[in-house]
Parts: structure tokens; sequence; C-alpha cells
């Protein structure tokens, strides 16, 4: 054996070499070539090169320097998307070293120019007996000599993925220690492929063999495409136990499916236990593509690792999710709203007002679930088009694509327009303005209907904002935002047109560079070249789609919460009155809705679990926060005074330039980030709603700051380095040092 | 919080909401303290600051830190003009690899020289016992013993992650 740790190792040799140099996957079928068996031909770039690639570039800090300057609980899986997103950008704008590179050239030119590979990842811990990290690596297909070297890096880049540090975190294996090596093989044309078990993955059960067949090629089965012919045979009789579908086996004879049988037996020999087999090929055809032990893959099936897997729906599944999306469950939802807002008044009717309000409360109880399943995993085509774009392009900076993603068609903007309307009126009369400033700084409640009616008496203007501000309310404000309907205090929502009014130009949906756009577009489809024209205008459209559906479904959820909320309020009440109910919560949690529904119907007394009280963490007198750490989420430097919003209730003290600081900003209250000179949020990520208004509104934003509301107080001056990603609290002062304090 | 449906249900966050974090930073700035042998001693004189590397040790309730120097010392000279210092207390020769895992804590306060007798035992046998091999050194007539009393603690840990802690909390 070669005492060296080589670069390239061809197949033939590598199961002479260390699982740390080439991976188990390289090794396991090094094995199955040794014993006779046809694998593809082909041969492994091993670690060390990828090591090489990493020193050569400085990988190995700037690696550390992304993932670790925020401790990894404290990350929400969009952070760790963004930086397995910057991580990846940077491997592919790297370049190896050119030793390495010719090498791998070299080696893959002894195949003609036609020839297509497949680049598999083969990380060292990955197939082993303990993890099988199956489908969390990436592999490519039908790559040409052009592609390999972008694909090499692309797979190495797979290592930092959002989904491998996930694994390797539940696995706890240290991510700094992992490397990756990678396999290159010949594609082989195939009639028939598939995969097979020589134990029962789910229950472990061990005189079974599990076979699935599918035409043509593997990547069909894997990527669940075509839906395979399914069977179990007894071991040790190779008798077929079951079928599906049921006596319509055709792919291959059953005699045939007896041959593979053995063949599986006889590998399963090999590795001493049982394994799992990808195939193609019958008869002397028969090929292995991939062996590893089974023992991963049981424990896999068992762990919650398929969560996080959902949400990364691949091509085929994504594109069905978005004919789904856009053609059948928004419609629906839609509808869903209208009919519930434009049921008028509660019912006096006990009978019917409880039919509607177990309407709203199953409405809201399916949407939220749609929620969860569907519209989350979609709206990761934003992120599946900017991975698509920034492959094709390979941008300085890697979100850019969302340029090409902008639209004006979002629920949020028709309500930001309606405001920007309203604070015009605003501007150009100051009467209606000093009428309005006079009615919000009254202490008496004067009901804003009282107002509005004087002041559409007074001028055309007053009649015009009147009317808009009415339209205002009851197309936009009847959503739910943190247990209140934002229609509730049309006084907070006047204070904040009239700031608007007060502030300086500036509009949430300025389009401001159109020509830059179209360039962008017109970019993009040249890189994309006249073959992949359908397939880059199926992602486009996917983004385009899945950027106004995370805006919209968030709204149209908390128009469909507010008619509960309303409905709960009300049933309360109710119940309140007929003694049935003590007091009525201040917070009201929506999931209880059918035990009010419950007590109503029974007339029960009722009890409600109560909401956990907000607790916005007691701060230590001895430990103030000096600078906090997030992901910079809109470039820029500001400095002045904090106001923490934790409620509606905290928007009528805004201030136009104060610096926000949110723990979740949802797009039912971005309209109030208009005033802001700066953003700080609790939740993290450069695609989550703050930062994406923050860098139209192009003011500077950190986000991802652990416990933001906690930390920061309202009234501290505070500086939000955007560029870094840093919160500074206070001014740098030595006032405790000062000679006449004591010592 | 249930307006927060994009929370990813997947990563177990640690649970942080009764302050742990403070318990953390406290644990923290006190491992440093008391694990680390050696300090950087910021004294200042005709507006020249001047750096200088220390033995040290801590009292257990960090309000106090203290050093032995030679009175002949720039150091001390200075110390004696000027008591306000700063002591630079860090891990980083420990963290080669990762500017991430460094942490370091900048302790102000007011440095003195002792002379009661009781206080130079107390202290000698503290200093003596995080550093044996100091004793001769710590019990020379011509060394003196400083001690700080320390006013706030600015901790630093990832890079840019920083906190004031003062010790006077300590329960």
């Amino acid at each position: 054996m070669d005492t060296q740790r080589p670069f390239l190792v061809s197949l033939d040799d590598a199961y002479d070499y260390p699982s740390d140099l080439l991976g188990n996957k390289a090794r396991n079928l090094s094995l199955c070539k040794r014993k006779g068996f046809t694998v593809p031909d082909g041969f492994s770039v091993s670690t060390e090169s990828y090591l090489s690639f990493i020193r050569h570039n400085s990988l190995e800090q700037w690696i550390d320097f992304e993932l670790y300057r925020k401790p990894f609980e404290e990350m929400r899986w969009e952070e760790l998307w963004d930086i397995s997103f910057r991580i990846r950008s940077a491997f592919l704008k790297r370049t190896l070293p050119a030793a390495i590179e010719e090498d791998i050239l070299l080696h893959a030119s002894k195949w003609p120019v036609e020839t297509r590979f497949a680049v598999r990842s083969s990380a060292s811990s990955e197939d082993s007996s303990a993890f099988s990290f199956a489908g969390i690596h990436e592999s490519y297909l039908n790559i040409s000599h052009d592609e390999l070297i972008e694909k090499v890096k692309l797979v190495w880049a797979s290592l930092w993925s959002d989904r491998s540090l996930l694994y390797r975190k539940e696995k706890k294996l240290d991510s700094r220690q992992s490397t990756m090596s990678v396999l290159i093989q010949v594609m082989e044309p195939s009639t028939v492929s598939g995969l097979a078990f020589t134990a029962d993955p789910a229950t472990g059960q061990a005189n079974m063999i599990i076979v699935e067949i599918i035409r043509g090629s593997l990547d069909l089965l894997v990527d669940n495409i075509e839906e395979p012919e399914r069977f179990r045979l007894e071991k040790s009789s190779g008798k077929i136990i079951q079928a599906r579908p049921m006596g319509e086996t055709t792919l291959v004879s059953t005699d045939t499916l007896q041959q593979l049988s053995s063949k599986f037996l006889e590998l399963e020999k090999i590795f001493g236990q049982p394994i799992d087999i990808e195939w193609t090929g019958t008869g002397d055809a028969f090929t292995v593509l991939q062996v590893r032990p089974i023992t991963g893959l049981v424990l896999d099936t068992q762990n919650e690792r398929s969560w996080y897997l959902t949400l990364t729906p691949g091509a085929k599944a994504m594109i069905a999710l978005a004919e789904k999306v856009e053609n059948i469950l928004i419609p629906e939802m839609i509808k869903e709203v209208e009919f519930y807002t434009t049921e008028g008044s509660f019912p006096e009717d006990p009978q019917l007002f409880m039919e509607r309000l177990k309407g709203r409360g199953e409405s809201y109880r399916k949407w939220k679930k749609i929620y969860r399943e569907e519209f989350i995993p979609f709206a990761h085509g934003i992120r599946t088009f900017g991975t698509y774009y920034n492959d094709l392009i390979k941008p300085e900076d890697p979100y850019s694509f969302i340029l090409l993603l902008k639209s004006d068609q979002l629920l949020a903007q028709k309500r930001n327009r309606q405001m920007d309307q309203l604070s015009q009126i605003l501007k150009r009369s100051p009467a209606i303005q000093k009428k309005l400033s006079a009615y919000l700084e009254k202490k008496e409640n004067d009901s804003a209907t009282h107002f509005l009616e004087c002041i559409a008496g007074d001028s055309e203007d007053g009649s015009l904002f009147s009317k808009a501000f009415e339209e205002l309310l009851s197309s936009q404000m009847d959503v739910y935002y943190e247990n209140r309907s934002l229609g509730d205090d049309p006084k907070t929502l006047l204070r904040t047109i009239l700031s608007l009014a007060g502030a300086a130009e500036k509009t949430l949906d300025g389009d401001k560079n159109l020509h830059f756009y179209k360039d962008l577009e017109r970019i993009y489809f040249e890189k994309a070249g006249p073959e992949r024209q359908d397939e880059a205008l199926n992602w486009l459209r996917i983004g385009r789609l899945s950027w106004i559906l995370r805006d919209d479904d968030n709204i149209l959820l908390g128009k469909l919460e507010n008619q509960l909320l309303r409905y709960m309020k009300e049933g309360l009440a109710r119940l309140k009155q007929a003694g049935l109910l003590k007091d009525i919560p201040e917070r009201i949690v929506l999931e209880d809705w059918d035990t009010v529904f419950n007590s109503l119907q029974n007339n029960e007394t009722l009890t409600l679990t109560a909401a956990e009280p907000r607790d916005h963490g007691k701060k230590h007198s001895g430990l103030k926060p000096r600078q906090l750490v997030g992901q910079p989420s809109s470039p820029g430097t500001i400095t002045g005074k904090a106001r923490v919003i934790r409620s509606v209730e905290d928007f009528k003290d805004v201030v136009t330039g104060e610096i926000l600081v949110f723990d979740a900003v949802q797009p039912q209250m971005t309209f109030i980030i208009s005033l802001a000179g700066g953003i700080v949020e609790r939740r993290g990520g450069m695609l989550v709603h703050s930062s994406i208004i923050a860098r139209e509104l192009e003011i500077p934003a950190v986000n991802g700051v652990s416990r933001a509301t906690d930390l920061i107080e309202t009234g501290e001056l505070i500086t939000v380095n955007g560029d870094l990603g840093l919160v500074v609290i206070g001014e740098p002062e030595f006032n405790m040092e000062k000679d006449d304090l004591p010592v | 919080m249930n307006q927060d449906y994009d929370e990813p249900m997947f990563i177990d966050l640690v649970s942080c909401e009764k302050g742990c974090p403070e318990d953390q930073i406290e644990m923290e700035i006190r491992t440093l303290c008391l694990g680390q042998p050696f300090a950087v001693l910021a004294t200042q004189g005709e507006g020249q600051p001047y750096a200088s590397l220390i033995s040290f040790a801590v009292s257990d309730d960090l309000k106090h830190l203290a050093f032995s120097t030679p009175a002949q010392t720039r150091k001390y000279n200075l110390i004696i003009k000027n008591s306000k210092v700063s002591i630079l207390v860090d891990n980083r020769s420990q963290q080669p690899e990762s500017i991430n895992l460094i942490s370091g804590v900048t302790i102000t306060g007011r440095a003195r020289a002792l002379t009661d007798t009781v206080e130079i035992d107390n202290w000698s046998r503290l200093l003596i016992e995080k550093h044996s091999y100091l004793q001769k050194f710590v019990k020379s007539p011509s060394s003196s013993l400083i001690v700080v009393d320390t006013v706030r603690f600015f901790y630093v840990r990832r890079f840019q992650e920083v906190y004031q802690w003062t010790p006077k909390d300590l329960s």
C-alpha cells in the first residue's frame, strides 16, 4: 500500500486506502470490484485534494468565521441556510490548486468526450455502519468533462450544507473535523435499475430481502420521480412474499428476480452484515452502483431528520407544489377569507353563533396545517432559485438574485400604497394635518369615526382622506398580530400615517432601477443558453411565485386568525355574561377555540389554560451587553434611540428615525418600518421580511440577534452596524472609573 | 409564540429564557480569571500608556486581583503616581485555530501597593497557591504586592460579542 496520501486514487486501488482518505462509498465499491462484481469504472478525488483546495484558498478560517460567530444552538434554520449558501458561493468562485485540477482532467480524459459521469459525495464518515448520511450530501449525474471541476467543488461544498450541518449536530459529529472525497464514475446506460435491502430497513427483520425496480436509470427512483415495482422475498427460500403492484411484475421475470437476490446475498456475505444496494442491469450486465451497511438507515428512519429534509423539496416536487399553491391553495384561501370577512356582525342566535365560531376555528386549524406542510416548503422556492441563479451567474454578491424576484403585487405593498396615498393628502393639506395632530394629542377618548366624519365635512381633501382611511381599515387592517386586531386601534394607524407625512420621502415600493433589473434578467437567460431556457424560466417563475406567497400567506392567515379572534372574544364575553367564565384573559390562545365552543354548547363553566406570560427576561443587574452579534442583513451604520416593539401598543410611540427592535417582523405590520432609522431583529436570515424591506428602504439592519428584545431597552442609544452585523449599546465611557467615585 | 410560524421546529434551541446567558457569561469570566496564569497590565504615565506581562491571582468574588513586582520597575512607579489601571486576561494561546473560540476580559480598576502585613500575608498565599514557582519572588523584600480593586469587566467572546459585568453583584 502506498504510504503517501494521494490526491487521486483509481477505483481498483481504493480499497487499499483508509476511509478517512476516500470515504466508505469508494472503498465499498472497490471491494465489490475485487470480489468480481461489475462496478462502473472511475476514480476518487481524495480528502487530501479537498484539504489542499481549502488551504489553497484559506477557506478554513473563512468557514470558521462564518459558522462559529454565533452559537449553533442560537441559529435558526434560515441563518444556517444562509451560511451554507455563502460557503457554497465561495467554493464555486475559488479555484483548485492547478496540479489537482490538471490531474482530475487528465484522469477523466481516458474516456471519450461524449462520456457522461456521475460525481458523488464520499465523505469520510458517510456510508459507515454508524452514519449513513443518506440524502445529505450532493451527487450529480450525467456530467460532461467540462463540468467536472465545478461539480467536484459543489460536492465538497455540500459538506457544509444546512442539512449536513444539522445532521452532524444531531449525531454529535464535529463539523470542523469533517472532510469530503468525491467519487467520479462513468455512467452506464441501463434498461432496469433499482434498490435492494438485505434486511427490512423499517423493522430490521433479517430474513427479508426488499427489492425495488424501475425502468431506466436509478436517479428516477432516488428522486421519487417514478414509482418502482416492489418485492419482498424470504431470504432463506428466495420465495416472493409480496409484490407491488400485484400481478403486474413486468420489468423482470421471477427467475431474474431470484438471480438478483442471490447476487445481493453474495454481497451481504462480503460485507458481513445487512446492506443497502443501488444497482443497475440484470444477468451479466448486473452492476453495483453503491453498497452501504443498513444499520445507519434504520436509525435514520426513526429520527427527526425527515423534518428538515421536507423543507427542501427536489425540482419535480417543487414544480408540483407550485402548481398546487398557485392554482388551488391560494385561491381557496382568498375565497375563505372573503367568505368570513363578509359574514357581517355577530348573530344573536346562539346556535348560529356557535356554527360560525366552529367554522372559523376549523378553517384556522386547516390553514395553519397547510402553512406548515406546504407553504413553508414552497417559500423555499426563493432559495432554490437563488442557488440555481448563483450556479449560473456566480455573482459577487450571492444575494443579488433577489433583484430578479421583486414584485409590486404583494398584499403588503398594496397596503403600503394606500398608506402612502393617505400621507400624501396630509402633506398637501396642512389644515387636516393640524387637526389630526390635535385629535391624537387629546387625552379624552374621542372616537376615530367621529374625527373622520368631522374632517370629511371640512374639505374635499378631508372627505378624500376620510374615505381612503375607512377603506384602508376595512380592506387591510382586519388582520391579527400579537393577540390583537390591527383594526382595533385606528389611532395608532392614524399616528403612523401622520408620522409618514412628516418623514422624508421614502417609498416602500420604489422600483428605482428598472433597467438594471431588465439587464439582469437578460443576462440570466443568456447564461442559461438556448437549451436551458425552459428550465431557467421555470425556476424564475417558481422563485417569483414563492416571493409573493411568503408575504401574502402570512397576511391571509392573519385575516383568518383575526376572524377567529373576534368570535372567540365575543364567545368569551357571552360566557362571562352567563356566569360561566370569571375573567376574559388578556391573551387569548387561538388553539383554545374548541374549548370555548364546547363550553358554549354545553353551558359549562370554562376554565382556560393560562397563556404563558411573556417573559422578557430578567436582566442581571451586574451584566450589561455592550456589543451584540447578529447577521448583517442590510448595509450601513446608524446610531439612534432604540424602540423595542413587543406589540401593536408600542407602534403609537414610534418616533421617526428611531431604531426599531423586534422579536420577529411579520408582513402584517411592516408598514411601521418606513418610520425606522434602523432595524434590529431576533429572528435571523438574509431572506426574512425585515431584511428585504430594510434593503429596499436602504436602512441599516442587523438580525439574528439572540434575545434582542430582552437585552436592548427602549430609549438606549444604540448603533446598528449593518455591514458587520453588530449592535453596539451605549457610548464608550469611563463613568464608573471616575476619581470622585468610591472604589 | 403562535405568530412565529416560520420558526423552525427542528433546531432544538437551548432554552435560555430564564437568564442562563447571564450565568454563563459570569462563569466564563470566572473561568478565565481563575484559570489563566498570566495577564497584560496597562498602566499610564505622562499621558503614555504602558503594558506589561504579569502573573496574577484573583479573589473568589473577583473584586480584587493581585500581582507582585519589584519596587524598581516602571509599572510600580507608574502605579504609585496613577492608580488607574487596566488588565487584559485572555485565552488566545490555547485557541490558535479559531478566532471565534478566543475570549478575553478587560478589567478596569484601581491599584494600590500593600503595606498592611495581614493583607500582605493573605495575598501572598493566594498568589503563591496559583504560582508556586514564584514563592521566592513574592517573598523577596525588594518585591511589592499590588492589589487591584476591580471596577468593571469587559468580556469579549466569539470575536465581537461584548458584555460589561460588575463583580459587586456576584452572589
